[in-house]
């Protein structure tokens, strides 16, 4: 500057000047405002790389939402769904719940006690005097401790022990009465009967409910002979007006026949009749049932189950939405290793933390929609039920239910899914049941839930993505634009038609009103991997200010809307947009202001 | 005015404050009292014998341009100034003040020891001085280029002629003028030229482009850096750097040029040869001029040559620009990278990449021709008319101009000459007044005299500014009239 200036002085002084002009005296400052270009400048046509579908959707590593492998394919859990193909996946916590009818021990039995006079003649010329021994005894039973679960009895297995104890008394024989080999024991038809402990040495069986004596035995005046059988079984079916006669309540009567030949030794010393009274008492210490056959209805206890939706893309949860998701689907995957069949009813609702209305949807016959029965597994392979908005079947195997409610469930992501007020309901249908030993866990009942929904659109889905880009915190008064052009084509595999728009922000993000920005052209058409679509598109920016102080961002929106020919089309990874022959047309220039404060 | 604009404007005056073909005062011309006339034509023989010692004796600064102040300086409304790149300066207000090359010369002539004697049937000059010459041009292109952007779908620009030129150099001059008869002379003087150092960067070529479809820029260019040998212009390669771009490894370092005292950096030589004939008649004396003046050369050692690459750059816009990180060619098709390459290769295209090796380099000087005549009115011999018709080579430097002189001599110690002169500098007007006493001359005049200057000096219109003064000491009788 010295340099200079002592040379601009130089010329100066030492040149005789004329007149000083004073309009150009530039100690008074130069406004330094510039403009480049003041006619155009025309920036020439660029593309774009694809811009993927993963990075519009941005996912986040712990999305739900994922794109269907090769990995998915191979295992199957493709859900009918191509390679790349989007979905939301969303699995719950299931539930394991108990299922049972306890034992239960019959109260109020009663046996019977029988004397039966022998007259046993002694002119005989025999070692041994024999003499038939017919007579019969009851067993009454008349509990009212059952569970109320059990409806209707065909068949009971049991734990039932009868104690039936022989004996006799004589006036004149103090020997031995032998029950002789043959003697039959013949019990009520409907029970199956075996001869346990020591009785079995000596009773063998002759059909399920006739036990004989394989041997002769021996009664004394002091020891009288007991028989030990156990009832396992009792067929009600064949038992008109016995069973379970009321709620709780369980009655029977059976008899016990005995018939054969019995002994005494033949006396030397008296030779005129011998009379022993045969004395039987019957008992029964025990009765439970084990096992019924029947109508039961065991209580089945599903709990609430909430299904959090995190980590998905802001713009399919903002409020407006109309996904119009073509065939969302929900999986029940339910273990029953009960004998009974489960018909479910429940309702789905989603909720939302911003304080939208929850959408309730219910499921199972008593909600409109197709019954959802849950038969016993078979071979240990669970029940899948697949809820979906159209009941096509997407995945071999599965029960599909048709809920054509379901898509009001998604028309806009909800923050949560609630599955609420579960209630199985059994089938009253005959079944073999086991009751439950105490302590034991009985059967179970688990539930697994899987929310798969594939981003496949309806004709009537709608949603707007918007983002913006602000906090640019740049000074920006000092420069200004007449107005700039912007033209592209965007080529298009996204099967969803996209009316793009903008609005530049304030520093108080409202929208910055010296810059008007109109969008012009038509709506990017959807297109598809194979079929690709090109739309023109143009933005005319234009400055209406001094400067563009305070331009502090961008908001750009694009409202995305299905139509008849994109819809049913699944959003897939390999899906994209564009832009090609993107041309900036900056006219009337840009404007500088180089001046310093 | 604040200091940047302060500093633009006198750096590009200083910028040329080392160049110059100049000489005598063409206001001189026509004034035999002026001792430094033989500078103009080697024909005219002073009056005196003289000696002029230092700059004091014989000084001529020079600024010669086509376009001044008002050329780039517009009045807003609200009576401050602007630039002519303000929306509110017209486009062609500001380009139709413009010629195709826009030139801005700086010139110093200055005497170290000179004196004239006669002798040898004529008149003998010995000089010794310094040259320094300086210029700029640029294109009218260029500023349109600035002003308009593109005008229509395929503008195209020539930028070509962008030149910087300076440089320095000392002249011994041996001159002789002989009167061949009562009325006709001749002279001739031969001269060793000197180098100091010269500095030569000219776009030949450039060919700009602005499409809706392609930018494009076709450039050729030398710079030529000579000195002493104690120049050294080297190479980023040279200069150790490390760059991320190996292409620009033979680019000047123009940070580490240095020069560790001047040296001899080149000689050469040139004449300067003239004449004049004198027809006496009653109506008045008539006396024709001419000369051709620097005819000659400077042969520069240690020159230091640059080219650029003489490759097309082009700009079809950015390809496949990838938005996301996780795109396949990221990292070479982002933005940034993209843009980078750009300037990359525009770098590329219009920087000068060092040709290895010092050379020579032979330099005409840009020579001068004079022809004039000057009418003595028959009714007072103290009064002449004057035409000097003036050609300065030197191609985007040159000049032509035509000069009318009115020149009064009233008496044997004082003469004066107006003069107003048209020519691709524009118009302007020149005076000197010369006093040459027996024993002392001085003189002092110029060739562009400012008529309308801002206040700390600089010209509004045309930037023509010219003085030349001296103190001589004279010695011997006078030459008769």
């Amino acid at each position: 500057m010295t340099v200079a200036a002592v040379v601009v002085a130089s010329v100066g002084s030492l040149t005789l000047t004329g007149c000083v002009d004073h309009d150009y005296d530039l100690s008074k400052g130069i406004d330094r405002t510039i403009t480049l270009g003041g006619k155009e400048l025309h920036l020439p046509a660029c593309s774009t790389a694809e811009i993927q579908m993963g990075k519009i959707l941005d996912l986040d590593a712990n999305s739900p939402i994922k794109a269907i492998t090769s990995a998915d394919i191979a295992a199957g859990k493709n859900y009918g769904l191509n390679l790349g193909d989007y979905l939301l996946l969303q699995t719950a916590e299931g539930s394991q719940t108990s299922v049972k009818i306890n034992q239960v021990s019959l109260n109020n039995i009663k046996g019977s006690n029988s004397s039966t006079r022998l007259e046993f003649p002694l002119h005989v010329a025999l070692p041994e005097i024999p003499v038939d021994a017919n007579f019969e005894n009851t067993i009454d039973i008349n509990a009212d401790n059952l569970p109320l679960d059990l409806k209707s009895l065909s068949d009971i297995k049991t734990d039932l022990t009868l104690k039936i104890s022989l004996k006799y008394s004589s006036a004149l024989y103090k020997g031995t009465l032998k029950i002789k080999e043959g003697y039959t024991m013949n019990f009520d038809p409907k029970w199956t009967v075996s001869a346990v402990g020591a009785s079995a040495s000596f009773l063998t069986q002759k059909d399920a409910h006739t036990l004989v004596f394989a041997k002769d035995c021996g009664i004394t005046s002091s020891s009288p002979l007991d028989i030990e059988v156990r009832v396992s079984s009792i067929d009600l079916s064949k038992a008109a007006g016995e069973g379970l006669v009321a709620p709780g309540k369980f009655k029977m009567s059976a008899r016990v026949a005995f018939n054969g030949t019995s002994t005494i030794d033949n006396p030397t010393a008296n030779p005129v009749f011998a009379e022993v009274d045969l004395l039987t008492a019957t008992s029964v210490p025990s009765a439970k049932i084990l096992e019924v056959t029947g109508v039961v209805d065991p209580a089945i206890s599903v709990p609430d189950t909430k299904v959090d939706i995190n980590d998905i893309p802001d713009f399919l949860s903002s409020n407006g939405n109309n996904l119009d998701v073509a065939n969302p689907q929900i999986y029940f995957t339910i273990h029953n290793n009960t004998p009974v069949a489960v018909e479910i009813n429940a309702m789905l609702i989603g909720e939302y933390t911003d304080g939208t209305t929850p959408v309730p949807v219910g499921i199972g016959a008593k909600n409109g929609t197709q019954a959802i029965v849950i038969r016993p597994d078979v071979n240990g392979k669970p029940t899948v039920v697949c809820l979906s908005r159209t009941g096509a079947a997407a995945v071999q195997g599965v029960t599909n239910v048709s809920v054509p409610n379901l898509g009001k469930l998604l028309s806009n992501i909800p923050d949560r899914l609630v599955i609420r007020d579960i209630k199985p309901q059994v089938e009253q249908k005959p079944v073999t049941f086991v009751l439950s030993a105490p302590g034991s866990a009985g059967y179970s009942f688990s539930t697994e839930y899987e929310a798969v929904v594939p981003l496949v659109f309806g004709p009537d889905m709608k949603l707007t993505y918007d983002d913006s880009d602000s906090d640019w915190n740049t000074d920006l008064e000092k420069y200004n634009f007449n107005e700039v052009r912007i033209t592209m084509n965007a080529i298009s595999t996204i099967p969803l038609n996209m009316t793009p728009s903008a609005t530049l922000l304030g520093k108080d993000g409202k929208p910055y009103a010296n810059i008007t920005v109109d969008t012009k052209g038509s709506v990017l058409k959807g297109g598809s991997l194979a079929a690709p679509t090109t739309s023109p598109l143009t933005f005319i920016i234009k400055s209406n200010g001094e400067n563009i102080k305070g331009l502090d961002g961008i908001k750009y929106e694009f409202t995305a809307a299905a139509d008849s020919k994109t819809s049913g089309v699944a959003l897939n990874e390999g899906q994209g947009i564009r832009f090609t022959d993107v041309k900036v047309s900056i006219l009337g220039g840009v404007t500088i202001d180089l001046n310093g404060k | 005015m604040n200091n940047i604009s302060k500093t633009l404007l006198a750096g590009a005056v200083a910028a040329t404050a080392f160049a110059a073909s100049a000489q005598a005062s063409l206001s001189g011309y026509f004034l035999e009292g002026y001792n430094f006339r033989h500078q103009l034509n080697a024909a005219f023989a002073p009056e005196n014998n003289f000696i002029a010692i230092s700059p004091l004796g014989n000084t001529n600064l020079g600024l010669e341009s086509n376009v001044g102040l008002s050329t780039f300086l517009y009045k807003l409304p609200d009576g401050r100034l602007t630039t002519f790149m303000n929306s509110s300066v017209g486009d062609n207000e500001f380009l139709d003040k413009l010629s195709q090359t826009n030139k801005v010369n700086l010139l110093l002539n200055t005497n170290i020891l000179s004196f004239g004697f006669r002798g040898l049937g004529g008149y003998n000059t010995v000089g010794m001085m310094v040259r320094a010459n300086g210029a700029v041009t640029m294109p009218k292109d260029l500023f349109a280029f600035m002003k308009l952007g593109q005008t229509t779908a395929n503008t195209r620009y020539d930028f070509k002629d962008i030149r910087v030129r300076a440089n320095a150099y000392g002249e011994l001059a041996l001159g002789h003028q002989h009167n061949i008869t009562p009325n006709l002379s001749i002279g001739a003087k031969a001269k060793v030229l000197v180098g100091l150092a010269d500095v030569d960067a000219h776009v030949n070529r450039m060919d700009v482009t602005l499409g809706q479809e392609k930018w494009a820029v076709n450039a050729q260019g030398d710079l030529n850096i000579a000195g002493g040998p104690n120049l050294t212009v080297p190479s980023n390669r040279e200069s150790g750097k490390e760059l991320e771009n190996p292409k620009k490894a033979n680019e000047i370092d123009f940070k580490g040029i240095k020069y560790n005292g001047f040296g001899i950096g080149g000689l050469g030589f040139a004449v300067d040869l003239g004449a004049a004939y004198k027809l006496e008649s009653s109506l008045g004396d008539l006396t024709v001029s001419a000369a051709i003046n620097d005819l000659g050369f400077i042969k520069w050692k240690n020159n230091h040559r640059a080219t650029t690459s003489d490759m097309t750059w082009s700009f079809d816009g950015f390809k496949d620009v990838a938005i996301s990180s996780d795109q396949p060619g990221y990292e070479e098709n982002k933005l940034d990278k993209q843009i980078d390459n750009l300037v990359d290769d525009l770098e590329e295209c219009i920087n000068f990449n060092l040709v290895d090796g010092t050379t020579d380099r032979k330099e005409m000087l840009a020579a001068t021709m004079h022809v004039g005549a000057e009418y003595a009115l028959p009714f007072y011999k103290g009064l002449t008319a004057g035409l000097l018709l003036s050609q300065r080579a030197g191609g985007a430097f040159g000049w032509t101009e035509g000069r009318l002189f009115a020149n009064l001599k009233p008496c044997s110690w004082f003469d004066c000459s107006v003069n107003y002169g048209m020519g691709t500098l524009g118009e302007s007007l020149g005076w000197m007044v010369n006093f040459h006493p027996r024993g002392i001359t001085f003189f002092v005049g110029s060739d562009h005299q400012v008529l309308k200057v801002n206040p700390i000096g600089i010209p509004i219109n045309h930037a023509n500014a010219n003085l030349t003064f001296g103190f001589n000491i004279n010695f011997g009788a006078k030459a008769k009239r």
